[in-house]
């Protein structure tokens, strides 16, 4: 396994765009953000075959899956009343209205390729622009919502698994010297939220004075960066006489693969050390994308809306245990 | 603004401290608000809450109460979220913002894109940009386009020569 890959979970590749003359969401009546939907979802539906789904007419459950699968953000899962999502899921492309912008376009790959996500979601961009005229200062380029957002309304993300960085403790030193290079590393879920399972989201904080391939550098640089500082703390774990990290990694490994039930935090911690596992070749198994869908597939809402039904917490802990049994017995190397 | 404690760095984080009731603010650089014994993880809002007390300093916030005639929306309530109420705001609101989204982006001129357009395009409607902002003796604003210009001058001489 090239060893990037056991580090680099995901990338996003988003654009935020507003309308001309149109109150921003945050400003705008019940009415009025309806009448935004409407227009910008149907504009949307005619640049190419988009499925929707609008908030109100999906269950509790579908939004916080939705949320989970990283397809729209919890903001979003929030404005119940008028907000919808525009999804092309063969290209993995999904829109977000009426977020905090009008429209928060975004592009997702399991891998930190912006070459490919880029054209992609400028093409998307490009047509929806055809329709709906965007708000566009000559100054501040893209008009947006937050001004943080200014500019070209990107923001390129990459999500990384740092645990022998955190075990390092040299985490705090990164996020602390790259935001000085107009990036900044977040939680899991993107701003305001926590590290879980050690997975960091790595992005652009400056978006105006910048053009598109200025971000897209510059993220790719900083990422490659972490990502052999990672390698190097990995490699500082497995000094010789040293079964710290061994013994953590396989404690791991005999819960998840034997364990009958497991909270999500329980699951997070112990999936964080199996992971590094796989990284440092401790652990071998045949498809690392199946064992990183994981993070996804035993999220609760994802694990309900699997089941079909409504579950209480343990049941829940137990069906995620059930699952993550499974996956691990289908692609370990015995 | 520089880091009031080693005055070398951009100070990005603001601290208020309180000790036997007297408060003080300060402005600091990442390194120095380190020794302070903060977390680590500072978010847009904390930021952009920093930039908007410092905001308040200026005499611009002290008079009447300034609303965008397009939609209705206040300074104040930008103040308060950080978020503006539609596009005209940042028409109606330039001068006051300018300020700050300086200090969040380190410019307040968008760069364009050259991958998308046609480069030539581009170069024209810059270097009449640039005679524009001389005309308008809008200096800070010529500089960076004659730097725009050269680096696309040298990008479309490259592409010729390929």
């Amino acid at each position: 396994m090239p060893k990037e890959d056991s580090i680099v979970l995901s990338s996003r590749i988003r654009l935020a765009r507003n309308m001309e003359n149109k109150p921003f969401v945050n400003n705008a009546s019940l009415a009025m953000q309806k009448d935004l939907r409407r227009n910008i979802v149907q504009a949307i539906k005619q640049t190419d075959n988009y499925s929707v789904m609008e908030m109100d007419s999906i269950s509790q459950i579908e939004r916080l899956m939705l949320v989970e699968q990283h397809i729209i953000s919890r903001e979003l899962a929030n404005n119940v009343e008028s907000g919808a999502v525009c999804m092309q899921m063969d290209k993995n492309l999904y829109i977000m209205v009426n977020e905090e912008d009008h429209i928060r376009l975004q592009v997702i790959r399991d891998d930190m390729d912006f070459d490919k996500a880029l054209p992609l979601a400028n093409e998307a961009d490009a047509a929806i622009g055809k329709l709906l005229k965007y708000a566009k200062d000559e100054d501040f380029g893209y008009i947006t919502c937050c001004p943080t957002n200014l500019g070209t309304g990107m923001r390129a993300s990459v999500m990384l698994h740092l645990p022998a960085l955190v075990i390092t403790n040299n985490i705090q030193k990164i996020v602390q010297s790259v935001s000085k290079l107009g990036i900044t590393i977040r939680g899991f879920y993107g701003e305001g939220s926590e590290a879980e399972a050690d997975i960091f989201q790595v992005s652009n904080s400056v978006t105006l004075g910048v053009n598109q391939a200025d971000i897209i550098r510059s993220v790719r640089n900083i990422c490659k960066q972490i990502i052999g500082m990672e390698l190097q703390a990995r490699e500082s774990l497995l000094k010789p006489g040293s079964i710290y990290i061994t013994d953590r990694v396989y404690r791991a490994y005999g819960l998840l693969s034997n364990a009958r039930a497991m909270s999500i935090n329980e699951f997070m911690k112990l999936f964080s050390d199996f992971k590094l596992g796989i990284g440092m070749d401790l652990i071998k198994v045949n498809n690392v994308k199946a064992i990183n869908n994981l993070i996804v597939d035993a999220q609760p809402a994802v694990i309900m809306r699997t089941a079909g039904v409504m579950l209480k917490d343990d049941e829940v802990d137990v069906k995620r245990a059930e699952l993550v049994r499974r996956i691990i017995k289908e692609n370990i190397q015995q | 603004m520089l880091c009031q404690e080693c005055k070398k760095n951009e100070a990005t984080v603001l601290l208020n401290t309180n000790i036997n009731g007297v408060t003080s603010t300060k402005y600091l650089c990442q390194q120095c608000a380190q020794n302070h014994d903060l977390g680590s993880f500072m978010t847009a809002g904390d930021l952009l809450a920093g930039m908007f007390s410092q905001m308040g300093a200026s005499p611009l916030f002290h008079m009447q109460e300034k609303t965008c005639p397009e939609c209705g929306y206040t300074l104040s309530q930008f103040k308060r979220n950080s978020l503006l109420g539609c596009d005209k705001c940042y028409t109606h609101f330039r001068e006051e913002l300018k300020s700050m989204i300086k200090r969040i982006h380190g410019t307040v001129f968008n760069k364009p894109d050259t991958d998308n357009a046609s480069k030539t395009d581009d170069l024209s409607k810059l270097k009449a940009q640039l005679q524009e902002a001389i005309a308008k003796e809008d200096y800070e604003r010529a500089a960076q386009l004659r730097d725009l210009i050269k680096d696309m001058e040298k990008k479309v001489k490259k592409g010729e020569n390929k």
